[in-house]
């Protein structure tokens, strides 16, 4: 089941969402340029879930001052 | 900030700002790809209206974003029965703020007693929208060597669904779209950018961020949203 959770990041609140699996590896997902975690058309979201279902743990998460997360953006 | 409305058997996230104990703003997104440019425009017009002491709830919507749901599933009827019930689980909302297609969907809510108030930037037709992406299907098919013509792709959609411009679309949401516009209410503030000929009742200074290549921010427009939004739910 998919969670969705808040965490500090040099006095920052970014958001990230994480697709749990059995196994002990876990994937992060980092979206490239300006781009929000779900990325464009949702793909990195799908992504994540294809891959949780395969057996493998994911993390994506908004950098600052992206999507859902507080802070500027310093750039990819 | 993380909350969830359950709609159709699955969770959908909804982001929650501002005091607990007070009604909300329920803040609509635009749809398809134009949402995810404005992702970051939306949240901190939230956070800024937080400030000012006004809730919002800014609900995915099923299929979009982070939602398990198929986008291929999706319609706008489908659409307003989910913001109903995100409406009913994480309420009350006492005012709509739509952004584009995001005001196709504003009177979602209208069953309940009492149309509410609400605020509309730059709002589109359904079928404008369709036209733009059936634009980028057709100079696609044209770089793989496909002469395909407006018309034809739609007349096909309507029966079997099409994808555009990356996105599955339902025959349903095909019709449903191609129909959509704007539903009229009586209280209502229609917001525009500065440089949009078009009448309205209020000008956000900037230019629209949903027409940039990739998602971007602009601090100064966030403000003036949540400037104008709080002024007039106060009135």
């Amino acid at each position: 089941m998919r969670q969705h959770a808040t965490f500090a990041c040099a006095g920052e609140t970014l958001a990230g969402t994480f697709d749990p699996a059995d196994g002990s590896t876990a994937l992060l997902i980092v979206s490239g340029g300006n781009e929000i975690r779900s990325g464009a058309h949702a793909g990195m979201a799908g992504l994540a879930a294809d891959i949780a279902a395969a057996g493998f743990a994911v993390m994506r998460y908004d950098r600052r001052g992206i999507g859902d997360s507080t802070g500027n953006n310093g750039g990819f | 900030m993380i909350a969830s409305y359950r709609f159709d058997g699955r969770d959908e996230l909804c982001l929650k700002t501002g005091p607990d104990n007070a009604p909300a703003l329920l803040i609509l997104p635009p749809l398809y790809d134009e949402a995810n440019r404005v992702r970051h425009l939306m949240v901190e017009t939230a956070r800024a209206l937080a400030d000012r002491g006004v809730s919002s709830l800014i609900p995915d919507l099923p299929g979009c974003n982070e939602s398990l749901a198929p986008l291929d599933g999706a319609s706008i009827s489908l659409w307003k029965a989910a913001l109903i019930s995100c409406a009913s689980q994480l309420g009350p909302v006492s005012h709509i703020a739509a952004l584009r297609g995001g005001c196709l969907l504003d009177d979602a809510l209208d069953d309940t007693p009492g149309a509410l108030p609400r605020w509309r930037l730059a709002p589109v037709k359904g079928a404008q929208l369709l036209r733009t992406m059936l634009r980028t299907r057709i100079a696609s098919d044209r770089e793989a060597g496909v002469t395909s013509s407006s018309a034809a792709l739609m007349e096909d959609a309507r029966c079997k669904g099409i994808e555009l411009a990356g996105n599955p679309l339902s025959a349903t949401m095909v019709r449903e779209l191609d129909c959509a516009v704007p539903a009229g209410a009586d209280a209502l503030r229609l917001v525009r950018f500065a440089g949009d000929p078009l009448e309205c009742d209020g000008r956000i200074p900037g230019a629209p961020l949903w027409l940039r290549a990739e998602p971007a921010h602009d601090p100064a427009m966030a403000r003036a949203m949540a400037g104008d939004i709080a002024a007039w739910m106060h009135r």
